[in-house]
Formats: C-alpha cells, sequence, structure tokens
C-alpha cells in the first residue's frame, strides 16, 4: 500500500476521492450503457449492409459470367478499361458521448449507361447490366465500410471505457477504501490509546491525591 | 461475279465442313469439367488455337484465348477466299471488329494499359491486322492512336480526328467512341452501294440495315430501362424497319413491355415477344438482346441452302462461326462455373 498519513485531513481527502471516484465509475457506467446501445444499433445496420453487400457480389458475379460467356472476356475487359474510374468518398466527423465517430456519407456510384465513359452503341446491354450491379456492389461495400468503420471506433472505445470501470471497479475503488479504513483504524486506535493514557494520568492524578 | 463465288464458296464450303456437330456440342455440355472437353475438341480445328491460348494462359482464360485466337483465324481465312466485289463486302460486314479492336486500343491508352495488355483484347479479322494493330496499341496516348490510324489511311481515322478534340477537353472516351459506330454504319452502308448493284450487294445491305435496327432496338431497351432521355446521336441511321423518328416514339412510352407491344408491326416485334415472360420474371434485358441475337444466327444458317453462286454461304459461315465461338464460350464457362447442362444450354445463343 502506498504511504498513507493517518491523519484525519488525510482521511477527508480520501473521502473526497473515493466520492469522485464513484461518481466517475457511475459516469463511465452510463457512458457504457450508451456506446453499447450505440453498438448494437450499428451492428444490426453491419449486418444488414453486409448481407446486401453478399446479395449484390453474387448478382454482379452471375452477370460478369453471363457477360464473360456470350460477349467473351475481351469485350468485357476492353468496356472496363473505358468505364475505369475514381471514386470519393465524403467523411463528416460526428461524436457520440464524446467519442468522435467518422461518418462516411453513403455515395452513389451508379452510373447509366451513356455516362460510363464508352459508347452505349456497342456494349451488349449484359455488359451494362455487369457494370451496373458491379457499382452497386461498390455502393454496398462503401456502406459496409461505413458502418464497419464507426462499429470499429464504437468498439475499441467500449473497450476503452470498459477498462477504466474495471480500473476503478477492481483497482482504484477497493484501494482507497482500504486506505481510509486503514486511515480510520489508525484514528480509532490513537483515540482508545489517548483515552487509556489519559484514564492512567486521572488514575495516577487520583493515587496521587489519595496518598496526599 | 460467279466465278469468284465458284472458288470462294467451294473453299468456304470445306471451312464450314470443320464446324462442330450439334452431337458434339452435346458431348461438351456433359463433359466432367473444362478440360474434359478441350480434349473432346483434340480433333477439331480448334486444337493448335487452344494449345497456343494454354501457353499463354492457364484454365479456362487460355481456352478463351484459343477461342479468340481461332475466331480471328478463322474470319482472317475468308477475307483471304474471298475475291473482287465479295472481298469489298465481307471487308463491310467484318467492320465490325474494326470497330470494336480500335475502341479497344483507345480504351487502353487512355488508362495506360501495356501493348500486350491490348494485344489481348484484340480480335484482329477485318482491314486493320495484328501488325497494324500493334502499331496502334504501342502509341503514348489516343492522340497517336488517331495519327497512326490516319498514317495507315484507315478511313476510320476521319470521325475520330473531329472527335478527338472533345476527348481531350473532358477525358471521355464515348463522344469518339459514338462516332465511330455512328461513322462505320453510314460508311458501311455508302460503301457497299458503290459496288454494282447486285442481289449480293442487296443481300449485304439487307444484313447491315437489320444489324444497325438490332442495334438500335437494344439500345433503347437498355435506355428506356435505365431512363435516360432520348438523345437522337445515340442511335444509328439507316436502319431497316426502324426509324430514329420511329425509335423517339417508341423512347415515350417509357417502358419496355409497352415497346415490346409497339413493335409487334416489325419483324422484331414476335421474337421480343418470345422472351416477354423472361424479361418480366428477371427485368433483365439479356433476354431480349439474345433472342434479337439468336434470330440473326438463325438467319444466317439459313443461308447456306442459299444460291451456292452467292455472298450467302460466306455470310452464313461468318454468322456461323461467330455463333460456334459463341456456344464454345457459354459452354467452358458453364462447366467452369459448375452448370449443368440445362442451364447451359439456356444461354446459348443458337442450340
Amino acid at each position: 500500500m502506498e504511504e498513507v498519513h493517518p491523519t484525519r485531513s488525510e482521511l477527508l481527502a480520501r473521502k473526497n476521492q473515493l466520492a469522485l471516484a464513484e461518481q466517475g465509475r457511475g459516469l463511465l457506467k452510463e457512458k457504457l450503457d450508451v456506446l453499447l446501445k450505440e453498438f448494437m444499433d450499428v451492428m444490426d445496420r453491419a449486418v444488414s449492409a453486409s448481407e446486401r453487400l453478399r446479395a449484390a457480389s453474387s448478382r454482379s458475379g452471375r452477370a460478369l459470367n453471363t457477360a464473360k460467356a456470350v460477349d467473351g472476356t475481351v469485350a468485357v475487359r476492353s468496356a472496363a478499361m473505358a468505364a475505369k474510374g475514381d471514386t470519393s468518398v465524403e467523411m463528416e466527423g460526428g461524436y457520440v458521448m464524446g467519442v468522435p465517430i467518422p461518418e462516411i456519407a453513403p455515395k452513389k456510384v451508379t452510373r447509366s449507361p451513356v455516362t460510363r465513359g464508352y459508347s452505349p452503341i456497342g456494349v451488349s446491354g449484359r455488359i451494362d447490366e455487369t457494370a451496373y450491379l458491379f457499382e452497386e456492389q461498390l455502393e454496398a461495400i462503401i456502406e459496409v465500410a461505413a458502418v464497419e468503420t464507426k462499429l470499429k471506433r464504437l468498439g475499441a472505445e467500449i473497450q476503452r471505457t470498459r477498462r477504466r470501470v474495471n480500473a476503478l471497479d477492481y483497482v482504484v475503488l477497493p484501494r482507497l477504501d482500504k486506505q481510509i479504513r486503514y486511515i480510520r483504524m489508525t484514528l480509532e486506535e490513537r483515540s482508545r490509546e489517548d483515552l487509556f493514557r489519559l484514564k492512567k494520568v486521572k488514575k495516577a492524578l487520583e493515587a496521587k491525591k489519595k496518598q496526599a | 461475279m460467279p466465278t469468284f463465288y465458284a472458288y470462294t464458296n467451294s473453299r468456304i464450303r470445306t471451312m464450314r465442313s470443320e464446324l462442330l456437330s450439334s452431337t458434339l456440342l452435346d458431348q461438351l455440355m456433359e463433359a466432367k469439367d473444362v478440360m474434359s472437353a478441350v480434349s473432346l475438341l483434340q480433333s477439331s480445328d480448334y486444337r493448335a488455337d487452344i494449345e497456343e491460348g494454354l501457353l499463354h494462359h492457364s484454365g479456362i482464360d487460355g481456352v478463351e484465348d484459343g477461342l479468340r485466337r481461332n475466331l480471328s483465324r478463322s474470319l482472317r481465312k475468308v477475307r483471304i477466299v474471298a475475291l473482287g466485289d465479295a472481298k469489298i463486302l465481307v471487308d463491310l460486314l467484318l467492320g465490325v471488329w474494326d470497330v470494336q479492336n480500335l475502341k479497344t486500343v483507345m480504351r487502353g491508352r487512355r488508362v495506360g494499359a501495356t501493348t500486350k495488355e491490348i494485344m489481348d483484347d484484340m480480335i484482329p479479322a477485318a482491314t486493320l491486322d495484328e501488325d497494324d494493330l500493334e502499331q496502334l496499341a504501342s502509341q503514348p496516348d489516343v492522340r497517336g492512336v488517331v495519327d497512326m490510324l490516319a498514317t495507315l489511311g484507315n478511313p476510320y481515322a476521319a470521325p475520330l480526328t473531329d472527335a478527338v478534340s472533345e476527348y481531350h477537353r473532358n477525358q471521355d472516351l464515348a463522344p469518339m467512341e459514338i462516332a465511330l459506330d455512328r461513322f462505320y454504319n453510314e460508311y458501311a452502308l455508302r460503301r457497299s452501294s458503290s459496288v454494282p448493284d447486285s442481289r449480293d450487294v442487296r443481300m449485304v445491305r439487307g444484313i447491315l440495315k437489320q444489324r444497325i435496327d438490332m442495334t438500335n432496338i437494344t439500345t433503347l431497351l437498355k435506355l428506356t430501362e435505365a431512363r435516360v432521355d432520348f438523345v437522337a446521336d445515340l442511335y444509328l441511321e439507316g436502319g431497316k424497319e426502324v426509324s430514329i423518328e420511329r425509335l423517339a416514339q417508341l423512347h415515350e412510352l417509357g417502358d419496355v413491355g409497352e415497346i415490346i407491344s409497339a413493335l409487334r408491326d416489325t419483324s422484331y416485334g414476335a421474337i421480343l415477344e418470345e422472351e416477354r415472360e423472361a424479361f418480366k420474371a428477371t427485368g433483365r434485358i439479356h433476354h431480349l438482346e439474345r433472342a434479337l441475337e439468336s434470330e440473326v444466327f438463325r438467319a444466317a444458317s439459313r443461308l447456306f441452302i442459299a444460291n451456292p453462286l452467292s455472298i450467302a454461304i460466306t455470310i452464313g459461315y461468318l454468322w456461323s462461326k461467330h455463333n460456334e465461338v459463341v456456344n464454345l464460350r457459354v459452354i467452358m464457362r458453364g462447366l467452369h462455373a459448375g452448370l449443368d447442362k440445362h442451364d447451359i444450354k439456356e444461354d446459348l445463343l443458337v442450340a
């Protein structure tokens, strides 16, 4: 145990520290509850987003297979070169219980056959459909990335908060409690010694008085 | 003229005899896997090309590369055996491959693909041979491709030169590609008119015009489904049965089902009608497009029984060969994906 001065002022200070730690633990537990609730909400969204991604991926895979079979890989690769482009996503910062959580705005990536960078005249409907379904898949990937980023941040914060609550519950609060008990016991012991000493003095004074 | 056809068609008939039988196609569909199917092709015209393809790529990609090489080689052979006016007409029909190759070269240059990557996606079957295409593919940029095309004295240089400035403004290849598509169809019709009029010329013009109709109808169906406003530039002039004005009216209907109904008075109506339910069930334009493509191939196979001293036999072979390669690709991809015979058959253009 760290060195504790068993004085009344120290007892007061430790009591204040204990009250503060208990208040902090309460607040952290409240924070943990809110974060957990948010985490569960985001988790539901993450599950449905990944289901959407799985479905989109299966649809696009099937369409790609048809396009490769009927139009040939050569035609598919050629159209893919024309349609190649960059996609940027917009990120904003939000807060949940003071925790910074990045918000990735949903992005519309799907394009019409006339804005894909190739002439719609010479590209088959199968290739157009494949391109559309892969664009849809990219939208689903962005959605999954958005919720998973949020989930990761919330998860990390929940762990951090839980560690703090545990530290208060199992280290700080028991230690303060122990220190308070120690100071209190020491002070009581000291007061008993004083009383005993006073009684002894009183007895000695009374014996002296009798002799006199 | 018939003298040319006597020679050309006897050569084409020999080539036709190398086309795969429907029995072999059935056996291929029942094969255990892609490599078992390839072994069934050992005694066919595809053997050497598939072996070559498998030297460059592995598995299904190698097989598909072999099919690409075979198609390219077979179509080039037709160009070699075609003589006189027949050669001009064959070149006009095969011009779609030039257009496709040019688009691929420009697309490749736009994204900085290597010459080899671009050449892997070429089907040199028409006026631009492998050397021309390699020269084009090795240019540093899109402008260089257009300039090289002009140096080669190719007619496609003109529309691309006009459109390249727009590409430089927004780096979008679509206007150049649209210019190329429109030019090819106008040029093919114009050039075919310069050949002395005959039943063969009329047949080729008929096919070119029918192809324009089918391309326009497919574009219309795609763009209607995607809710894109009508833009006349995205459609080709010179169709056989459906004019651009008619396409604009059809687009006003705003619904694929209604367009199919409205096309009832054309020869395409019945073909599309047959696939209406499949489209309704899946919402995929692919069913309608495939029906139109199938009809072209079916009509081509009927040409083999037309006049033996006409271009019909040559056209019949060109389309049948293309159909065969598509069918083989569908079978190989189907086997690769683990599909059963029934599913593979559904995707075959002409079973």
